[in-house]
């Protein structure tokens, strides 16, 4: 039996515990996926966890999926910006920079993967500084852990891909992002056109805030996830405080049928934080 | 957990064939925990949904609220 947390940046953390079935499910679906969308692969490469180090007194599900996913292709190194010390996590911005420098003259490409909110800051941060890198052919940027607390950044993620390109020349069509919650955990990995389609091992259902009937796709409701991954907590059918919209399949253009997730907000505006308080909190580190 | 097992060994990650299985596998997890789980069966009893035969389809399941759902575990060791 393993126990899984979230992040609980927000200050609300929960806990599920898997059974060894669900854990050899998810081990299953996660090659499948990450097959599907070409992140497996043998060429070896230096990664940059935009998230935590881990550490024994990390017990979050994130820091976990994050170091993880350094095993999808050989890893030459890790490099992680969100270090332990006494006080917490602290992020280490300039030990990422100088990792890039030497990077860059290499031959290996480099793969981001963490927050998003870490990753836009370290853009930013880049762009400030007038510093441009002309990263490794194949490097990528992954991102994962989401974008809760951050959706008034996230609102244009255009902006995101362009900084991507300006900072790290990395192209969006590199740009790979993961969705799943530990209370759902299911991996959703973005298309080319950057949709979270809806897996086999999982239904969305969205259903209206105040009756909670289920709504036909295009209508925007609240975020009901059912997966049968696990059996050791009733995780079956949950209810998010997550607002979204399901899209038919045919209206990407990528070649997948199936529908896919459009989240738009939070019914609980509480955890949501503006684009200052965000990079405050970014600065400033978290405790775990 | 048999279903479980062949949902998840699916080769196409996006096949929209499945929802057949999809929907056995969640009748099968649903009788697991009710089965186990005193907590969910008293919620779904009071839903009216007593057995997997109450399901017809993935949106008939009971819906627990993220937060409740993980504080209440149990064990499932036979689960696999
Ligand atoms: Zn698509």
């Amino acid at each position: 039996m393993v126990m899984a947390t979230s992040s609980g940046t927000s200050g609300k953390m929960s806990h599920v515990r898997f059974e060894f079935g669900a854990l050899m499910a998810a081990l299953r679906m996660s090659v499948k996926v990450t097959r599907y969308h070409g992140i497996i692969t043998a060429k070896p490469c230096r990664y940059i966890v935009m998230g935590y180090k881990p550490h024994r007194s990390n017990k979050t599900a994130v820091a976990k999926v994050a170091y993880l996913t350094t095993f999808l292709a050989p890893a030459l190194s890790r490099k992680f910006i969100l270090k332990h010390t006494a006080d917490g996590y602290k992020p280490d911005f300039e030990s990422i920079v100088n990792a890039l420098k030497k990077y860059e003259k290499g031959r290996a490409p480099v793969r981001f993967m963490g927050f998003p909110s870490y990753t836009f800051f370290l853009f930013r941060l880049l762009e400030e500084r007038g510093l441009s890198f002309k990263l490794p052919k194949g490097s990528k940027v992954m991102l994962g852990g989401g974008w809760k607390q951050f959706y008034q950044e996230a609102v244009d993620k255009a902006t995101f891909y362009k900084l991507a390109k300006k900072t790290l020349n990395i192209d969006e069509e590199n740009i790979v992002e993961f969705f799943g919650a530990v209370e759902h955990p299911i991996l959703y990995t973005d298309c080319a056109y950057h949709h979270f389609h809806v897996p086999v091992y999982s239904k969305i259902v969205i259903r209206d805030p105040d009756t909670l009937e289920p709504l036909e796709n295009g209508r925007t409701g609240l975020v009901n996830l059912i997966s049968p991954l696990c059996t050791a907590t009733p995780i079956l059918s949950v209810m998010t405080d997550d607002l979204g919209i399901l899209h038919n399949g045919e209206e990407c253009p990528c070649g997948v049928r199936s529908p896919y997730l459009e989240i738009i907000g939070r019914v609980a505006p509480d955890d949501i934080k503006t684009c200052a308080a965000g990079a405050a909190d970014i600065l400033q580190g978290v405790k775990v | 957990m048999k279903l479980r097992r062949k949902l998840f060994a699916s080769k196409d990650p996006y096949d929209c064939t499945k929802e057949q299985l999809f929907l056995d596998a969640c009748r099968e997890n649903f009788d697991h925990l009710i089965s186990h789980c005193d907590d969910y069966k008293k919620i779904c009893e009071g839903l009216g949904i007593r057995s997997s035969e109450d399901i017809a389809k993935p949106e008939d399941l009971p819906v627990i609220p993220t937060m409740l759902s993980s504080r209440n575990t149990h064990d499932a060791d036979e689960a696999a």
